[in-house]
């Protein structure tokens, strides 16, 4: 409360944060602001130097989220089509990652409020589920299959449409 | 990648973005999954279908075709002739004449036909001819059509809903019943009542019985008008319906829609009559 803002230097300030196993990491409060929870902070006057402690961001996705919002907040406005091209272009990069560490995105970019890259990495995953039939996507996700064969049976049935285009005569004249 | 332990939010968020062919295949991945999808299906499976389009049928038979002519590219899986029919008129040894169709309804894929018979073009399953429906409840002056209630991605299964038309009130008319019987008939309708009424049964042909049985649709909101404004028609008298989204929409000529919502999966147990917007026609 007592800090007085000099509007002019705001922008180059770096903001610490640290992840949940002790990493420090630093970027731009502009790359900062692209964090709801972070931004949150900031406003709160949280942001000092031993850093935002985030209890549930391993340093791994953590490093890649401060790289993704440093390279965001640098092109943030007034973008020509080259850079926003460019972006596009970055962000295509940035996703190709793992499974793990795009459910670490999931689950990182969800709980600091990254909106851009909560969207990038949601279209990610459901761009993998797609195409593959429900046992790929369990060996993908790593999801352990609970339903009883009659269950699987069933359900199969129920959404046939789903997995053929055509069937043949279910009876004959 | 532990997906299961994903926040139900992100995974619903995930979801939607899915199409509805991946969307229903990812059902079958998991009873997580599948409660979550289930759970939110108004918003996930909006319009949930296999988009992939077939064929359109345009127009009506003519004496050249047996069918209304199907359009559909050259590499279609799917024939519209409907070849695979069983011919009403096959005796031994004589070729049948080719039986001419009309398409009656059509909803999601599946066609109702001019002899009452239910047919899927992609999958070549046809019903049999459906039971003779029950006489207009409303009496004479009034007459059944029949809708198909169909969306394959809730169920197999579909429903006929009969909906009263209303004979137009002309002397002129030749589909008026001119030997009216005035005193036979008895007065089933008071021709100044509201339309659609409080109360409104319809007979619903369902699949999964293979019976028509009656449901009572409860009116919410004001009526549209009156039994004798329902019979100012200036072009057909066969009212219009589509099923979209869960509801039957009924066009009747006097502008105004019918929408009969169908609460949760089939088998249905509650529906509601809405009055929504008034149209043009």
């Amino acid at each position: 409360m007592a800090a007085a803002t000099d509007d002019a230097g705001d922008s180059n300030e770096m903001i610490r944060v640290v992840s949940s196993d002790g990493e420090h990491f630093e970027m731009p409060e502009a790359a900062a602001n692209l964090s709801l929870v972070l931004r949150h902070m900031i406003e709160d006057d949280c942001a000092d130097a031993a850093g935002i402690p985030l209890a549930v961001v391993a340093a791994k996705p953590l490093a890649k989220i401060v790289d993704y919002c440093t390279k965001h907040a640098a092109k943030s406005s007034g973008l020509t089509i080259e850079e926003a091209e460019e972006l596009k272009r970055f962000d295509a990069e940035f996703i190709e990652v793992d499974t793990d560490m795009l459910y670490d995105l999931l689950v990182a970019a969800d709980f600091m409020g990254v909106e851009g890259l909560s969207k990038l990495a949601v279209q990610r995953t459901a761009d993998l589920i797609k195409g593959k039939t429900p046992e790929q996507n369990r060996e993908t996700f790593g999801i352990v299959n609970d339903f009883t064969p009659e269950e699987e049976e069933e359900i199969c049935k129920e959404n046939e449409w789903a997995f053929q285009i055509t069937k043949p005569p279910s009876r004959l004249c | 990648m532990a997906a299961a332990a994903l926040h139900e939010d992100v995974l619903a968020d995930v979801l939607r973005r899915l199409e509805p062919r991946p969307l229903a295949a990812s059902r079958c991945v998991c009873k997580a999954w599948r409660a979550l999808i289930d759970s939110r299906r108004s918003k996930l499976c909006v319009g949930l279908l296999p988009r992939s389009l077939a064929g359109i049928y345009i127009g009506q038979a003519t004496a050249s075709s047996n069918l209304p002519g199907f359009f559909a590219h050259r590499t279609s899986s799917v024939s519209g002739t409907l070849h695979f029919l069983p011919s009403s008129t096959a005796t031994a040894g004589d070729k049948p004449p080719p039986r001419r169709y009309e398409i009656q309804d059509h909803c999601n894929g599946l066609l109702l036909l001019d002899n009452r018979v239910v047919v899927n073009p992609a999958t070549r399953w046809w019903s049999s001819p459906l039971p003779p429906r029950p006489p207009p409840r409303m009496g004479a002056s009034t007459f059944g059509a029949e809708f198909l209630v169909y969306d394959p991605a809730v169920s197999s299964r579909y429903e006929v809903f009969s909906i009263p038309c209303f004979r137009r009130n002309c002397s002129a008319c030749y589909c008026c019943p001119s030997d009216n019987k005035s005193g036979d008939e008895p007065v089933l309708m008071n021709e100044l009542s509201e339309w659609p009424p409080l109360l409104h049964t319809l007979d619903v042909y369902s699949s999964s019985t293979g019976r028509w049985e009656e449901r009572t649709f409860h009116r919410q909101g004001e009526a549209a008008g009156t039994i004798a404004d329902m019979r100012f028609d200036l072009s057909g008298h066969k009212c219009k319906a589509v099923y979209w989204q869960g509801a039957l929409y009924v066009h009747y000529k006097t502008y105004f829609i019918m929408r009969k919502v169908r609460k949760g999966c089939v088998p249905c147990i509650s529906y509601t009559v809405t009055l929504a917007s008034s149209l043009g026609s």
